[in-house]
Order: C-alpha cells, then sequence, then structure tokens
C-alpha cells in the first residue's frame, strides 16, 4: 500500500464527495425548509449539466479558441445554467408542491418521484437517450503530482469551488435577512408567518438557491466525467440524499459532512487494505475511549443537582463509566439505583460494547492486513458505514439541528 | 385560481377529448384487422422484445430495424397453401431484467407465436420462464451469457456466439498482445460477470497475472478502482460491461495516467463509445471482440447492409445480422414444419438448417448456434478496433 496510492484515493473521494454535496445541500434545505424529500432534485441537477453542455455546444468552443474568450463562453453557459435551473427549481416547487403543502406529506412525496420521472423521461424526448459531451476543449486538462498521485487540475478545482460556494450558502443562511426567514420558516412555518414573513416567497427562494447549487454540481460532474446522461442524476441523488441523511437530514453542515464520509468510504473502502482500513478503527476506538473515559462522566456530573454534588458521588458516576463490566452491570442489577446512576450505567455499557467492537475489528483488520475489499463489496461498504453511523446517531453526524426544532 | 366553473369545464373538455381519441384509435384498429379481399394471405404475429430506450438503445435499435427489414422481406411465405404476412410486435424492457417479464407478459398475451429477443441477458433470464410457461418460443440474436442454454429450456435459440467462447478469445487475444498482469472488471450485470470469469480464467490459463475488479452499471465515478488498476500497472485493461461504462472507465483510466491497452467484449461494441468517454479520442485504439461472426464473407451482408442503411440512413448496428436472421430462423422452422403453432416451430428449429444473412445456420441441442462445417472455435470470434469514432475489423 503506497502513500501514493492512499492519497489518490483520498483526493478521488474528497472530489466526489464534495459533489454529493453540493446536490445533498439541496435535499438538506428544501427538507429543513418543509421537511419534504424532494426526489426531483437528482434531475434538476442533471438538467443544470445539460443546460450548460448544451450551451457550450451550441456556441461551438474548440480548442482554438483563446484562452480568454473561453472562458467567457464558460461564464455565459453557466450564467445560463444557473438561470433556467433555479427557473425550474422555482416552477417544480410552484406546480408540484406548493398545491399539495397542506395535505399529507406523503402526497408530497409522491408528487416528488412524479416530478422526477417526468424531468427524466422529457430529457429523453429533448435530448435522445445517448449521453451529451461536455466539449472537451473547456475542460482543464492539467495535473499536479503530489506524493506522486496525480491530481488532476479539475478535482481540485471541483473540492475549492465546492468550499466558496457552501461557505456563500453559509453566509446566506446565518448572515442575510432573508437566510434568518429562511430559519425562521424553517422552525415553525405558522409562526414565523404570523411574525410578517412571507414564508411563500422564503420557500421558492430556497428551491432557486438549492436548484442554482445542484447546476453548478451538474455542471463540474459533466466537465469530470466528459458526458451524463438523462438517468445520471438519479443515482447521484440517491447517493447524495443517503448522505444528506447521514450527516442529519436538514442541517447544512451535515449535509456536506455526511457527503465527504459518503465519498471516502466508497473509496477507501474498496481501495484500501485492512491494514491501512484498520487504523480508521483505532481512531474510532481512542474517539470512543474518550468519550467513555472523559467526555460522558463529566457531562454526567454537570447533571448532578448541587446538594448531592459531593466528591463520594462523582467518584460512583465516574466509576460506572471507568469501570463498565463490573460497575455499571453490578449498577444495572442492583436492587435499588438512582436514575442518573442506572442512565449511567446503561450508557456505559453501551460505549463499552462498541469500543469492544472497535478493538476487534482493528485487531481483525490488522491480522489480515494484505487483504483488500473486492470492489463488489463498494456498496456494501458504504451502506455498513451509514448503519454503524446511524445506529449510534439516529439522527446522523450533526443531527442535533432538528432536535432543537419545537 | 380557477374558478370552480372553469375547472368543471376543463375536465369535461379534457373527458371528451380523451372518449373521442379511444373511439377513434379503436375504429382505426378495427380497419387494419379487417381480413384481405382474396382471404389466402394472412397476417402472423412475431413479439420483438428488445430495449428501444436506456443504455443500449443503439443495440435496441439496430435489432428494431433488422427485424423490421426481415419482416419485410421475408413476408409472403407459404405454410400449408396460406401465406402469411409478418407483423412486429415491438415492445420495450429498457434493458432491465425488472422490466422483462412485464414485457414477456404483454407479448404472451398479444397472441405472438414466436419472439425475438431479449436484447440483454440479463433481461433474457428474467424473461424466459415466463415464454417457457406459454410455450412460446425465443430466439435472440445478441443475449450471449452461457448459461442461457444449460438452464434446460427447451424454448431458448440464439443466433450469436456464446461468452465462454467470446471470453477465451478475449482473453487469449490479450496475452497475444504479451500482457503479463491484466486487470479484469465486470459491471455486476449477468452479461459481463459471465463473460469476465471466462476472460480471467483463459488468462490465468496462459501464465498472465489478474486484478479483478468491478463496477456497477449506472454508475459514473470509477476512482476507487482506477487507483487500484493504477497502483496494478496493468499492460491491459479488459472490462466486459457495455460501453458507456467502458467510456467512462477508460477516459478515468487515462486521466489517472494509466498507460495500457483497453480491450472489451461485445458490449462495448457500439460507435456510441466515444460520446461515453466525452470524446473518441479518448478511446482511440481501444479493441474488442463481438458475439456475432465476421461479416466479412458474410453471404447475405452487402445486400442486408444496403437495405439497412436505406431505411435509417445509418451504417449496420451491433447484432443487426443476428436479429435479421432470428427472424429467418423462425419462418424456416415454420414453412419446414408445415404449422404456425408454437410448439411446432419448437421442434423444428432444432431441425432446421436455413440460408440466412450470415450463412448456412442451425441450432445444436441446446439452442446455441451452430455453424456446419466452421465448429464453434475461438477463432470464429471477429476482432475490432476503434479508429477515429467507429469501431473497424481487423480480418
Amino acid at each position: 500500500m503506497t502513500l501514493e496510492h492512499i492519497f489518490g484515493l483520498t483526493v478521488s473521494g474528497l472530489t466526489v464527495g464534495m459533489i454529493y454535496a453540493l446536490i445533498a445541500l439541496g435535499y438538506t434545505m428544501v427538507y429543513g425548509v418543509l421537511q419534504l424529500i424532494n426526489f426531483a432534485h437528482g434531475e434538476v441537477f442533471t438538467i443544470g449539466g445539460y443546460i450548460a453542455a448544451s450551451t457550450l455546444i451550441w456556441i461551438g468552443v474548440d480548442a482554438t479558441t483563446p484562452l480568454a474568450v473561453k472562458f467567457a463562453y464558460f461564464g455565459l453557459a453557466l450564467l445560463v445554467s444557473l438561470v433556467l435551473t433555479a427557473t425550474l427549481g422555482f416552477l417544480i416547487e410552484r406546480i408540484a408542491y406548493r398545491p399539495l403543502r397542506n395535505r399529507s406529506r406523503i402526497i408530497a412525496l409522491l408528487s416528488a418521484i412524479g416530478t422526477s420521472i417526468f424531468l427524466q423521461n422529457l430529457l429523453v424526448i429533448v435530448f435522445g437517450p445517448q449521453p451529451i459531451i461536455m466539449p472537451t476543449a473547456v475542460v482543464p486538462t492539467g495535473f499536479v503530482e503530489i506524493f506522486g498521485a496525480r491530481i488532476r487540475v479539475l478535482q481540485i478545482t471541483i473540492i475549492v469551488v465546492s468550499l466558496l460556494l457552501m461557505a456563500l450558502l453559509t453566509w446566506i443562511v446565518k448572515g442575510t435577512r432573508m437566510g434568518k426567514a429562511m430559519r425562521a420558516t424553517s422552525q415553525d412555518r405558522e409562526a414565523a408567518e404570523m411574525m410578517g414573513i412571507e414564508t411563500n416567497l422564503t420557500i421558492s427562494f430556497t428551491f432557486v438557491v438549492g436548484s442554482a447549487l445542484a447546476a453548478i454540481g451538474g455542471f463540474l460532474v459533466a466537465m469530470y466525467y466528459g458526458s451524463l446522461q438523462f438517468n445520471t442524476g438519479f443515482l447521484y441523488g440517491l447517493k447524495a440524499f443517503t448522505a444528506a441523511v447521514l450527516g442529519g437530514i436538514g442541517n447544512i453542515p451535515g449535509a456536506v459532512v455526511g457527503s465527504l464520509v459518503l465519498g471516502l468510504a466508497e473509496n477507501w473502502g474498496v481501495g484500501l487494505n485492512l491494514g491501512v482500513l484498520a487504523w480508521l478503527f483505532v481512531g474510532g476506538l481512542l474517539l470512543g475511549l474518550y468519550f467513555q473515559l472523559v467526555r460522558a462522566p463529566r457531562f454526567r456530573i454537570d447533571h448532578i443537582a448541587e446538594e448531592f454534588r459531593t466528591p463520594a458521588y462523582e467518584r460512583r458516576v465516574r466509576d460506572v463509566y471507568r469501570f463498565a463490566p463490573v460497575v455499571a452491570l453490578k449498577t444495572l442489577f442492583a436492587e435499588r439505583t438512582d436514575a442518573l446512576l442506572y442512565v449511567s450505567a446503561q450508557h456505559a455499557v453501551r460505549l463499552t460494547a462498541a469500543n469492544v467492537i472497535l478493538l476487534g475489528l482493528a485487531v481483525l483488520f490488522f491480522v489480515n492486513g494484505d487483504v483488500q475489499f473486492a470492489s463488489k463489496w463498494q456498496h456494501v461498504i458504504s451502506f455498513a458505514v451509514l448503519m454503524a453511523i446511524l445506529m449510534f446517531r439516529p439522527s446522523g453526524i450533526l443531527g442535533e439541528h432538528i432536535q432543537e426544532k419545537v | 385560481m380557477w374558478s370552480e366553473r372553469a375547472r368543471k369545464f376543463l375536465a369535461l373538455g379534457l373527458t371528451v377529448a380523451l372518449v373521442a381519441t379511444l373511439g377513434l384509435s379503436g375504429c382505426a384498429r378495427d380497419e387494419t384487422e379487417e381480413p384481405d379481399d382474396t382471404g389466402a394471405t394472412e397476417t402472423i404475429k412475431i413479439g420483438v422484445h428488445t430495449s428501444l430506450t436506456g443504455g443500449l438503445a443503439d443495440y435496441g435499435f439496430a435489432a428494431a430495424e433488422a427485424l423490421k427489414i426481415a419482416a419485410e422481406d421475408l413476408s409472403g411465405f407459404e405454410v400449408d397453401g396460406v401465406t402469411y404476412d409478418i407483423e412486429l410486435v415491438i415492445k420495450d424492457d429498457k434493458g432491465e431484467p425488472a422490466e422483462a417479464p412485464i414485457v414477456a407478459q404483454q407479448l404472451v398475451d398479444e397472441g405472438v407465436v414466436a419472439v425475438i429477443g431479449t436484447l440483454t441477458s440479463g433481461a433474457a433470464n428474467a424473461a424466459l420462464p415466463i415464454y417457457q410457461a406459454a410455450g412460446i418460443p425465443m430466439i435472440s440474436g445478441s443475449a450471449t451469457a452461457p448459461d442461457l442454454t444449460e438452464q434446460g429450456f427447451e424454448n431458448f435459440f440464439r443466433t450469436c456466439l456464446r461468452d465462454d467462447i467470446q471470453g477465451a478469445a478475449l482473453g487469449e487475444w490479450a496475452l497475444e498482445l504479451g500482457a503479463e498482469k491484466v486487470v479484469v472488471m465486470d459491471d455486476r450485470g449477468d452479461y459481463a460477470v459471465a463473460l469476465a470469469n471466462e476472460v480471467e480464467e483463459a488468462v490465468d490459463a496462459g501464465g498472465g497475472e489478474v486484478l479483478r475488479q468491478e463496477g456497477q452499471e449506472g454508475e459514473v465515478d470509477f476512482s476507487a478502482q482506477v487507483s487500484n488498476i493504477s497502483a496494478f500497472g496493468p499492460d491491459v485493461v479488459i472490462f466486459t460491461g457495455y460501453h458507456r461504462e467502458a467510456g467512462l472507465l477508460f477516459k478515468q483510466l487515462t486521466e489517472a495516467g494509466v498507460e495500457a491497452q483497453f480491450m472489451g467484449g461485445d458490449g462495448i461494441k457500439s460507435d456510441l463509445i466515444g460520446e461515453g468517454a466525452g470524446g473518441a479520442e479518448n478511446v482511440e485504439g481501444a479493441l474488442c471482440t463481438f458475439g456475432g461472426f465476421a461479416q466479412e464473407g458474410m453471404p447475405g451482408f452487402e445486400e442486408f447492409a444496403a437495405k439497412f442503411r436505406d431505411a435509417t440512413g445509418e451504417e449496420v448496428g451491433p447484432y443487426a445480422e443476428n436479429n435479421y436472421d432470428a427472424l429467418g430462423a423462425v419462418v424456416a422452422a415454420m414453412e419446414s414444419a408445415g404449422s404456425t403453432d408454437s410448439a411446432d416451430i419448437i421442434s423444428a428449429l432444432f431441425e432446421v438448417e436455413f440460408d440466412g444473412v450470415m450463412g448456412t445456420l442451425a441450432f445444436d441441442e441446446k439452442g446455441d448456434v451452430s455453424v456446419p462445417g466452421g465448429g464453434s472455435g475461438t477463432e470464429l470470434v471477429p476482432r475490432f478496433e476503434y479508429t477515429g469514432g467507429t469501431w473497424v475489423y481487423m480480418p
């Protein structure tokens, strides 16, 4: 296992993850505001790429075009794609979701799936079933070698552009009036309306921003892979949606984290041999031990009411965590235990179990260090990672924000 | 938005329009089904189970167009004193095994006496039990998975070569090119896995070192596999799936700096591979084998190719002539059996020897095509190279 191989896998994992993130943000924003899973979002992404690519084809860029002109065309294609795709996002909400907004959520979901099928077929009718080719003249082909791994300029571009867009989005949500309105609508639509917020406008704005991000994602994907097909968005949409759930749906930083985890899991899972993957479990184990021995007891102790907080009692709580196999189990099966100790004991046993599993996996992987997962396990591994994370954090990696909601 | 009354009017209008269309189309159908005045010519329905949309739409297009030409050429054959015209019932399964049984049932319900199809092996596996239960013969021009004729289905025939022959030929070819390290990658579909297994076996047997990788049909990103392949440093990369994924894979490999000969089976033998790769230059020089026969030396090919160009304005697509001859086989079987009954067609297909576009063809006891006097070894497998945006035959 060379450093070059590991580094190459990491960069491609991050690139794919960033693309997932651009789509996942649209899913998560709409979910945050409407609690609706906008299944048509994957198609919005494809259409964004199609519009950009066909604009460039229509302009007719080739290798002889001077660089400055190329950039101008490039910007024009992006602009056309952004405007049209954002309009599409607006129309989807206006036509497919708004009339159903006060019906049960499952009806809106059906409408979303229907919209997705409709858009996919629309693409086939307009552009045909064959893939659309991105004019290669506009795709940067350069690469740099880092640690011996070949990193394409385009990969770096995708990562940087995505980071900038995410920063911009964070600023919109946290720093502008519209963002404030979005957050308010997301917390309680009726109350926001009573406070004079135009929720319809806010929701439309959310769709427009989400679609614009997807359009940029579609453009980047068309450049990265050279072509797009009418059904490309389906799988991307599914993965981005998974990433959004993994990160905690409704949570914007969560969508990014979830996407990166998924992108890396897909690449590392079948690219690294077990000896290297074992270090991930070692890292997980260290984190788990930190939780069990430091963070969790401190959290519990902070919750002891003032009048009971004696050094002896604090010690008992700490011991429950520290010596879980003995003390926590004893506490669980004791006839009379107070509530705090009982809850702590349950928690400690769970954490211990998780740490033992992590330790076991780390050892197992180290012992079979030379083995590598066959690449047919790619999606199985991604799924296993997903399940493992959701088992311990049902609301997703950064999913607390949902619980804040009333 | 709209008033209640306007909505009601609209609904009423739409209903009327719908009823009118249904009524009209009903009338139209009645007219066509009226028997001919002479009474001597009857129409016989043959099903075409192919993929007109989805990732393999170009293969399906070639099959459907070839069959339309065949139906025109072969109509007017005589069985038991009655002259028959062929009516094709063309259905699309999108190349998806999940859709195939539905399409199969529709064709059975239409009352077809025989089916030409399916396009893919995965769809064939899914549709076969339904045609078997209905007792309808199924002749595929392009389903190459070996297991299709190994499961004891009596009603399945094919006019293309099996993948075990093609796989062995592909593996041997790689070794001929002097390859020592070979990557064999499939897309986890029935067809690709079977072909990849055969290739791997052949390369193994020839002393080559094999790295096996798997992609996923419909997937766009192969970065993990590309990193693995790049670390392995192969001389040859063989992808046994279809052209869409092959194009993407080869492009990503080139960009990652992998300098290997790219090869594939019949699944990549579509000129569209260049589009999937974002431009033909990305797959220039790729090699592939084919499950059909070499078009050079086919007795009826020139004539067929001319008709195909006239009808479609395009060059003959993959497996077009195999599909043409599949219909030819059905007609020959009906003539020799003196019956248009599905069961009689099946038993006659095992016996019949007929002259098609590809030559004189017959089926063996499993339903695989056998060329009399030609054996069916790897030497029959034609080779192609991708140059200037199209696959060129390598004699």
